[in-house]
């Protein structure tokens, strides 16, 4: 449900990001979505593609990278992806771990058509 | 084609007013707490309780979220405490926008301990930050002992873990062990505490951890 105010803050963030004149030129909006988000990919496209129905934005496309849930630990220094339900680093079983990547949501880029 | 580089928070203007939230309750020496949980697990009744019994101790504030109804802020303000309800109108969670609007509304200046109350659900509350300076997550032995690995993030997000309605445990297949396992699997650094409202197990412990939360904050 929430993927709905994320998609309305999307298009509202662009359209304080780009010129009203140029939004038709958007073709790509690129999103980083990390797995430990609580964002649910599918759900957020459609919302998304809901919201731009007969706008000036019909035909943009949204683009998701999902970043994967990975942790540093704090005993060994190591970088590892690992599951979201055992925060235990895989190298020396260390629970001492500072997430790294997975909880991004946000905006990378747009890609512009040109004039 | 050109490429515009933007890199830029989704929750950008969340996070910013949850930001000034922070700096509002700090200046007035305010500690907040953020409680989450799944609709009914018993956030509203340890609220009332814990009010109950530290009353006399501390000034509280409670700003209450819900989808419909203010029957949880009509429940509270027998306690003769400043409650100010948010009728979400179907929303999913509660954002910085609707806490920085509804503690406008309220007369909370003097208030030493402001507790809000998320809408019931363990998924989207956890994305949003409101300001607060603590994350409580709830759940009561009736939900299963499964909660944290189904949803992780809450539990990852969260300072403390309330379990609560033990009164319970003799009826369900339900393990505080294994909840607890289960929960410090994804934060080893959760604080927690077991409870219920109907005998009052629990509660001392959770009161007094929270009366030295106020005394240092």
């Amino acid at each position: 449900m929430h993927e709905f105010s994320l998609a309305k803050e999307i298009i509202s963030q662009v359209g304080r990001i780009i010129p009203v004149n140029d939004l038709p030129q958007i073709q790509t909006i690129k999103i980083h979505v990390g797995e430990f988000s609580n964002v649910m990919p599918d759900s957020l496209l459609f919302a998304f593609n809901s919201l731009i129905e007969g706008t000036i934005l019909n035909n943009v496309r949204l683009e998701l990278e999902i970043v994967a849930l990975k942790v540093k630990c704090n005993i060994c220094q190591q970088v590892h992806p690992i599951q979201t339900n055992s925060f235990v680093c895989p190298n020396c079983n260390s629970r001492e771990l500072q997430l790294f990547s997975g909880s991004e949501l946000f905006i990378e880029s747009i890609l512009m058509k040109d004039n | 084609m050109s490429v515009l580089k933007i890199e830029r928070k989704i929750l950008e203007k969340n996070d910013q007013i949850a930001e000034r939230n922070r700096e509002i309750f700090l200046s007035n020496k305010i500690f907040t707490m953020n409680m989450l949980s799944s609709p009914g697990s018993g956030k509203t009744s340890l609220i009332e309780k814990t009010i109950l019994k530290l009353g006399g101790q501390i000034k509280f504030g409670v700003i209450e979220g819900d989808p419909q109804t203010d029957l949880d802020a009509q429940r509270l303000n027998s306690l003769a405490i400043p409650v100010v309800q948010i009728i979400t109108n179907g929303g999913c969670h509660l954002d910085a926008n609707l806490v920085n609007d509804a503690f406008s509304k309220g007369s909370f200046s003097q208030v030493e301990l402001l507790i809000i109350e998320n809408v019931g659900n363990l998924v989207c509350p956890a994305g949003f930050d409101l300001g607060e300076n603590i994350k409580v997550v709830v759940v009561s032995v009736t939900e299963g002992d499964d909660k944290p690995l189904k949803y992780p993030v809450v539990f990852r997000n969260s300072s403390v873990m309330i379990i609560n309605k033990i009164d319970l445990l003799p009826f369900v297949n339900s393990s505080i062990d294994q909840l607890s396992k289960n929960a410090l699997e994804i934060n080893p650094s959760l604080k927690l505490f077991t409870t219920s409202c109907y005998t009052d197990e629990g509660l001392d412990l959770w009161c007094e951890w929270i009366k030295n939360q106020i005394i240092h904050r």
